[in-house]
């Protein structure tokens, strides 16, 4: 129970550091982001309209506890390239879209780069472990948005059954538009499921391969197969549990990143998640949007993280005990 | 792709400093395994192709017309040709070469990612460094905001300060070095708290050494090999991310100047009707850069641990 409160207040003080500077960027940045939104142009009584619109009137600290409440009453305020719609209701939409594709993702990439790095464990030093370890490492260090136009070029291009775009277009029901079926939506997400599994598989894999071959090294592993165990049981009841901690940890802390950081990926696939609408954001200087979806996404990392340590503590009652948090 | 936070970066320096304990003080002894580590680096294939790579691309950037004479910025009435024995990679929708602008392109970024990949190193080293030594409310504090900067992926903040700052390459170089400093800082700072432990940084509290000549002259030499690892990982993430800026639309750049994020971003659209040379070489330019840089990374990783 300490252990879980020591870390839960420094998840709020991560996000009140986080808000700070979000908050204070725009005081010490050269030039008026009301102008920039307003234009060069714009009256002096329209430019004094957006400022007190954007609350850039009022004094560093009254903004800063703004920010602060904002946060507690999950109220951002309007987006400011969007009058009358919510920053929350934006925000959300989005995170909708991009909570999609990351459950697609993970439901692929998750049992592929754990098998590749349990196989790369149980064959350590051979070929198909260095295969597995080197062709990860390669496709993990490029860009999304470079995988995604190769892919697009090499599948979408070619293959009328891939689909370029990952947003499947609504349907007509009746007299509303809706999405299509599961399977639609799924079916023009796969080339983005593809190039998350490049991004990821190496990365996954390698983390999973350092925690199997603990694990095998272990003395529970050895009398494991000694007692006569088959291997798969071995694998699934004694050594998966303990090596997975790793795995655990690496997703946990990748989530906000999936959600949030895959902006290349997003654009181009024409995907309306939470990194096109931040990049949108940037360009039209809709600071209320934006940090509404920069919070949004630190949220979701100190929620993510603070549940693998809970995951963790659960299989391994030793971190609990003596866990540093 | 993937942002730190590896379980495995821990276990990885601590793997560093076994070696060094071994070599505690004895200048020597450190030098000579330093040789060794070198020459095993030298005899790595990974270390091998990825520094071929590299130095193509410093090369490149540096003398460009060693690899063509075509000038990059050209327009011809070749419009749009695919790759051939007149253009290898073809030229694009205004008649511009493209193997001259993958070539050209090279030292936009070999600018300014190695620059910003520098700065966070040096950064995050002082910083790492100082906190692992003195530990107290400075440890706390440059701790609590790094972790605050890791929280968020780079690229959102990145965006969120580019744009606020004006996108010119000092801010974007100022912007990746500052969100790289926490990821060094955290991996320095743990190799910097293991060393003081040691018996040598005692013995030289107890021969009366100033903190300034411990943290410089004893400390640092242990930790070094884990600042050249964490040089060659953010080197490869600011490529990544200048790359990444850049096709955002977010890097500044005149539409005419060769570089390989703003060029794959202003023609990727037209893949879909056929015209795949001038998207598909400048990204294959970036691959490739990224790939050979994570190569070398490894490597050395690797040689550091054995």
């Amino acid at each position: 129970m300490a252990f879980f409160v020591r870390r839960l207040l420094l998840s709020l003080i991560t996000l009140a550091i986080i808000l700070t500077m979000i908050t204070l960027i725009p005081f010490v940045a050269p030039g008026d982001p009301a102008r920039k939104i307003a234009g060069g142009t714009a009256s002096p009584e329209r430019l004094a309209q957006v400022t007190e619109s954007l609350g850039l009137d009022a004094s560093p600290p009254v903004q800063l506890g703004r920010a602060f409440k904002s946060v507690f009453t999950l109220d951002f305020g309007e987006a400011f390239t969007k009058p009358g719609e919510s920053v929350v209701g934006l925000v959300s939409a989005a995170l909708w879209k991009s909570g999609k594709l990351v459950l697609f993702a993970l439901a692929v990439v998750l049992p592929l780069s754990i098998l590749g790095g349990t196989i790369a464990a149980y064959k350590k030093d051979t070929w198909i472990d260095r295969l597995i370890v080197n062709v990860g490492l390669a496709l993990s260090s490029i860009p999304e948005f470079v995988g995604g136009v190769v892919l697009l070029w090499l599948l979408g291009v070619k293959f009328e059954f891939f689909k370029i775009s990952a947003n499947a277009p609504q349907v007509r029901d009746g007299a509303e538009l809706v999405d299509p079926g599961i399977i639609t939506q799924l079916h023009h997400l796969l080339l983005p499921v593809l190039v998350v599994l490049f991004v990821y598989f190496g990365y996954i894999a390698r983390v999973t391969r350092a925690g199997v071959i603990n694990a095998l090294d272990s003395d529970y592993a050895r009398t494991a197969f000694m007692k006569g165990l088959p291997t798969g049981t071995v694998f699934r009841k004694h050594i998966l549990r303990n090596a997975l901690q790793p795995t655990v940890a690496v997703v946990a802390t990748q989530l906000g990143y999936m959600l949030g950081g895959m902006v290349g990926l997003e654009i181009v696939f024409n995907y309306p998640g939470l990194g096109r609408m931040v990049v949108d954001a940037a360009q039209t200087s809709d600071y209320p949007l934006l940090r509404g979806a920069v919070v949004v996404v630190a949220l979701i990392y100190m929620v993510a993280t603070l549940f693998a340590d809970l995951i963790i503590a659960w299989m391994n009652p030793r971190a609990r005990l003596g866990g540093e948090g | 792709m993937a942002e730190e936070t590896t379980p495995t970066g821990v276990t990885d320096s601590a793997a560093v400093l076994d070696i060094d304990e071994e070599g505690v003080v004895d200048g020597a002894t450190r030098r000579q395994v330093q040789r060794e580590q070198f020459k095993l680096l030298l005899k790595s294939p990974g270390f091998l192709i990825g520094f071929s790579i590299f130095m193509f691309w410093v090369v490149a950037s540096f003398f460009p017309g060693w690899f063509t004479t075509v000038d990059p910025k050209e327009f011809t009435p070749q419009l749009d040709i695919p790759p051939g024995s007149d253009a290898w990679f073809g030229t694009d929708k205004l008649g511009r070469d493209v193997f001259s602008r993958v070539i050209f392109g090279a030292r936009p970024i070999m600018i300014v990612a190695p620059l910003a990949a520098g700065l966070a190193v040096i950064a995050g080293t002082l910083l790492g460094l100082a906190a692992g030594y003195y530990r107290g409310w400075f440890d706390e504090i440059v701790s609590r905001i790094a972790e605050a900067l890791l929280s968020t992926p780079a690229i959102l903040l990145a965006i969120l300060i580019v744009v606020t700052f004006g996108s010119t390459d000092p801010v974007i170089i100022g912007t990746v070095a500052v969100l790289f400093t926490p990821p060094v800082y955290r991996t320095v700072r743990a190799a910097a708290l293991s060393e003081s432990r040691l018996d040598y940084v005692t013995s030289a509290k107890m021969r009366g050494e100033s903190s300034l000549f411990i943290i410089a002259r004893e400390i640092l030499p242990n930790v070094i090999g884990v600042t050249v690892v964490e040089f060659t990982v953010r080197l490869g993430y600011a490529i990544f991310t200048v790359a990444t800026l850049a096709f955002l639309g977010i890097k500044a750049g005149n539409a005419t100047d060769a570089d390989w994020g703003i060029d794959v971003s202003a023609t990727w659209e037209r893949i879909v009707s056929g015209s795949w040379w001038p998207t598909i070489f400048p990204a294959l330019a970036i691959a490739s850069l990224v790939i050979a840089v994570n190569l070398i990374a490894d490597s050395i990783e690797e040689a550091l641990s054995s």
